[in-house]
């Protein structure tokens, strides 16, 4: 291939020179359009990470696959400009791709058996293979030789085997880089698809063989009628991230029934909440398979959930014993509030049977399978269910398991008809951070008048918006952003839009729900017990709610909005930030600025860009000496001379010169012809804009050799491509570089102006202030203004031809002022001033906020006819 | 300041990593036979291995796979110029500190080199 390529490139060169330009220009074209589109994708990843966007690392590793191919194709386009030049590019290019892919590559995933595993068999090491929910348990058993169900877990490793064998890997992936979580209706339709796969999915016959198996190992005496619920137990559930309520349970299963309900389980990964919740905390879909737990069923005549430590009242040296009648699941999704008894942590432990709730629906197995919710619990609240000897013993019991696990516990229990207590589950307790200061009411004068007082504080914190009605979980329409949720009760399914809430108040509930823990994961102010919300507050009215104080005033409180410390990101330290943190590593930086630098060389190519800048330069210097190697025509590049310190490089394509001067190495500015180029040219040269006037006198043999080193700010290697119509300009200032490409022709149908202007040094931020600058004008011109992170494209089309040349002057004066405006431009307020500096005519940008500058600021006054 | 070995069937790549690491100060020794390579490590103390992945007779990956349960401690990076996802990651289940891809310029692999034996090993 290689020789081929060079001996077509000899042929040509002497028999056919038209030819050979018009192909490398062909190449040329293309390696600019890719480079572009590169730039492009390096923007959006950059604004994942520094904007901290919650997407699904499948959407990173799309654009990043993309990225790959576009600059390889540009490596390749430099290849055929010049094929004996930059051979070893190619090889770094390779190694730099690799490293890009090595970063992104998750964690080898098992799909070997074993596929179920029997809890005495589980063991120190694995954790990953059955999930945290079912580890937890058996460490309680093993370790502390506290009670637990009889059951068996279906493990990751065949949940990973599940995907392969039905080949859904690709497809999943697929799906989940298209997610938008800030989009319900995103969430909504890929979370649908994701679980019709799974649920379509065929279960491996050596994976129903072991389920099989798995059940005669927990059925002993029962013969095939044992019952049993099915729950998840995910790696990375119940650990920092709970996952609470995220996942399916299914309760009082037929073994006979057991795939179906197991491939349910196994779905839920994939529900719309699940999702949101996982990309949120920037979990992978693969570091995150899920293994299925199935535990013997307990009839239970009462459960609840132990605390250890009392989100309420974080000082009280209690831990919480919630309590109802009937199956747990009511209380965890929030439906029913729980009788609460406080036991104090320390021995001896004192019982304080507090909160007295009175069921009127109970959960209880049915007989066909499932559960039914029934009437009547007599008028008892259920803490009567248990005495004080078994208070004790779940007081005890709790307190094991959190020396177990060194931090607070959330435990879930049950009693079954004869007495006897059950653990079902234990996990870290989600109680908010040592930094949330409680906001005391009585410091604070407020005058606003008071909805509703008293409820539970689920989560502290101060949180306000307009209130919004919820009813049930079934008609949740689109949840505007910033609300206050009002709610009877809240369940896991309205995770998905935590991050609107503003603050949550409901009826009912208690601080041992799903959702109640999810919102402090969040750190969403939650109030719940109140009795009166949905009754009190009325929909579309404002409200701000104190949590801490367990308090909703009617309107907006200031004095307590402006206390409120910052809401967490839940990104910051995730496995998903790391990782893009490392891919970036290899992608963004910079190495490569100064193009005479001696380690401008494919060596000194360390991340994308700089193969990108590399091939850029090179292709652009290519282009330009091909009149240098003494082609026939000599229609080579030609040096502008000119009065402000801009090295141009001309490349006539025709009639964008005077043909007198076609011969010549060097022309001036009246040589130039071409429409576009002139409008841009009175722009860029206008008297205002300031020159440090040390360049202005500068010999321009001395200015090459020493911009080499010392001087970074002029613009070095910039050229134009131009015609009488038409120009492409490309323009280099140290680390930025603007692209302008016109057509400015007689009819007004197919011209444009497109406008690039991307990088710059400095941090982000800087670049930032720069961008919404340049935006802002271009915007107030009449551009059509597209921002990407620090990168900005804009485009007018179909102008006539006065019309554009004055938009062509403006550009240039823009041009000219962008060079200085990181020394202008300190912070957001900067920008505001400058805009209007601008566009009234301002041209000259000198710091403004150098005071030792010693130079006065020259003020022109308006021109009356330049701006728009 | 470490002992260090480097194996490569080539021996202008030995050499020319020898030279640079020996300007830093370092007390290096270079094979190309892997035999020869691990039954050093049997005998020495060796800080740290520059393994290549393509040898004459085993492949890199194997040489780590021996030279980690001769001496658990030792430090290990991977040089290669023919890269796959799966040797990489199986290089770093091993144990390998590093896992890196030719051509590799002096400053990359000082800079390596200099990392690697700044840490400890699990």
């Amino acid at each position: 291939m290689f020789i081929a390529n060079l001996f077509k490139h000899w042929t040509y060169k002497f028999f056919a020179p038209g030819i050979l330009l018009r192909q490398k220009y062909e190449a040329f074209r293309n390696l600019l359009e890719c480079d572009k589109k590169s730039h492009e994708l390096i923007a959006e990843l950059e604004q994942i990470y520094y904007d901290q966007i919650n997407t699904d690392i499948a959407a990173v590793e799309k654009k990043c696959r993309q990225l790959s191919l576009l600059v390889g194709h540009v490596v390749e386009c430099l290849t055929q400009l010049c094929p004996t030049c930059y051979v070893n590019l190619t090889d770094y290019f390779k190694k730099i791709d690799f490293y890009v892919k090595l970063a992104l590559a998750p964690e080898r995933y098992d799909f070997s058996p074993p596929f179920t595993v029997g809890f005495n068999e589980i063991g120190p090491d694995n954790q990953t293979l059955v999930g945290g929910k079912a580890f937890n348990l058996a460490l309680a058993r093993k370790q502390l030789g506290l009670p637990v169900p009889e059951g068996f877990v279906i493990t990751s490793n065949c949940y990973n085997y599940v995907i392969e064998a039905n080949d859904l890997r690709g497809k999943i992936d697929e799906k989940l880089a298209a997610i938008d979580i800030r989009s319900e209706s995103s969430l909504e339709s890929t979370s649908r698809k994701l679980m019709e796969l799974i649920l379509a999915a065929q279960i491996p016959e050596e994976v129903e063989a072991d389920i099989v198996g798995g059940f005669r190992g927990i059925d002993r005496a029962e013969q095939g009628r044992v019952k049993v619920s099915v729950r998840s137990s995910a790696v990375g559930e119940d650990s920092r991230a709970s996952f609470a309520g995220q996942y399916r349970t299914v309760l009082n299963v037929d073994p006979h029934r057991m795939v179906d309900y197991y491939k349910e389980v196994i779905a839920s990964k994939y529900s719309p909440s699940a999702l949101y919740y996982r990309i949120n905390y920037g979990l992978s879909d693969l570091e995150t398979p899920m293994a299925v737990l199935v535990l013997e069923m307990i009839d239970a005549r009462a459960s609840g959930v132990i605390y250890t430590r009392d989100p309420a009242e974080l000082s009280s040296n209690n831990l919480v014993i919630h309590t109802i009648w009937g199956l747990g699941e009511l209380l965890v999704n929030g439906r029913v509030t729980p009788s609460i008894i406080e036991v104090k942590r320390k021995t001896p432990r004192r019982i304080k049977r507090g909160e007295k709730s009175v069921q009127s629906v109970k959960a209880i197995s049915a007989d066909g399978g499932g559960i039914e919710v029934v009437s009547g619990t007599d008028g008892q609240p259920a803490s009567l269910a248990i005495h004080d000897d078994s208070v004790l013993r779940l007081a005890e019991w709790a307190m094991e398991l959190e020396r177990l696990h060194g931090v607070p516990q959330d435990i879930e229990w049950c009693m079954d008809d004869l007495g006897q207590l059950f653990i079902l589950q234990s996990r870290p307790l989600q109680i908010e951070d040592g930094d949330h200061k409680v906001i005391d009411c009585g410091d604070i004068e407020v005058e606003n008048p008071v909805l509703l007082s008293g409820g539970i504080k689920a989560c502290g914190g101060v949180g306000a918006g307009v209130v919004y009605r919820v009813e049930g979980a079934t008609n949740l329409e689109s949840i505007p952003e910033g609300v206050v949720l009002v709610a009877r009760t809240v369940s896991p399914e309205y995770v998905k839009f935590m991050g609107k809430l503003n603050a949550v108040v409901t009826d009912a509930g208690s601080t041992a729900g799903h959702f109640a823990s999810v919102a402090r994961e969040f750190a969403v102010p939650t109030l719940v017990n109140t009795g009166s919300a949905t009754k009190t507050l009325t929909p579309g009215e404002e409200v701000t709610v104190n949590a801490d104080a367990k308090v909703v005033y009617g309107g907006l409180v200031p004095q307590l909005l402006e206390t409120v410390c910052a809401g967490r990101s839940l990104l910051e330290d995730s496995p998903f930030m790391a990782r893009m943190e490392k891919i970036l590593g290899y992608i963004s930086p910079l190495n490569l600025v100064e193009p005479t630098a001696e380690w401008f060389r494919p060596e000194g190519c360390k991340t994308f860009h700089d193969i990108l800048r590399f091939a850029h330069e090179k292709s652009v210097q290519e282009m330009f000496s091909l009149g240098d190697r003494g082609s026939r025509r000599a229609r080579g590049a030609k040096r502008l001379v000119s009065e402000i310190p801009v090295a141009f490089r001309l490349l006539d394509l025709g009639g964008g010169l005077r043909p007198e001067v076609s011969a010549d190495k060097e022309v001036g500015v009246g040589d130039i012809v071409s429409l576009p180029f002139q409008a841009i040219w009175q722009g860029l040269s206008h008297p205002d804009i300031y020159w440090d006037p040390d360049l202005k006198h500068l010999d321009w043999q001395e200015f090459d050799r020493v911009s080499g080193g010392i001087f970074r700010l002029e613009s070095l290697g910039s050229y134009a491509v131009l015609s009488r119509d038409y120009v492409n300009l490309n323009i280099h200032f140290g680390y930025h570089f603007v692209v302008l490409d016109t057509l400015c022709a007689e009819e007004p149908e197919n011209n444009y102006i497109m406008l690039r202007f991307a990088g710059g040094g400095a941090d982000f931020s800087s670049r930032a202030l720069r961008v919404n600058f340049l935006a802002r004008v271009l915007s107030h011109q009449g551009f059509k203004v597209d921002q990407k992170g620090d990168l900005i494209d804009a485009q007018i089309m179909r102008e006539d031809r006065q019309a554009m040349k004055k938009k062509l002057e403006q550009v240039g004066l823009l041009l000219g002022c962008t060079r200085l405006l990181d020394m202008a431009l300190k912070d957001s307020s900067g920008v505001e001033k400058l805009v209007q500096k601008f566009l009234s005519g301002n041209y000259d940008i000198s710091p403004i906020t150098s005071k030792q500058a010693g130079r006065d600021l020259v003020s022109v006054n308006g021109r009356t006819d330049g701006s728009i | 300041m470490a002992t260090i070995l480097v194996l490569d069937d080539v021996l202008d790549a030995v050499t020319l990593l020898q030279r640079i690491l020996e300007k830093k100060g370092h007390e290096v020794c270079g094979f190309t036979e892997e035999e020869q390579a691990i039954g050093h490590v049997g005998a020495n103390k060796v800080d740290l291995a520059i393994l290549d992945i393509k040898l004459k007779k085993m492949n890199g990956v194997e040489v780590l796979e021996e030279l980690k349960k001769l001496d658990p401690q030792i430090r290990v990076i991977m040089l290669t110029g023919y890269p796959t996802l799966e040797s990489a990651r199986e290089s770093l289940e091993l144990g390998a500190s590093e896992y890196c891809v030719k051509p590799i310029d002096k400053d990359e692999i000082e800079e390596k080199v200099e990392k690697v034996l700044g840490t400890r090993t699990a």
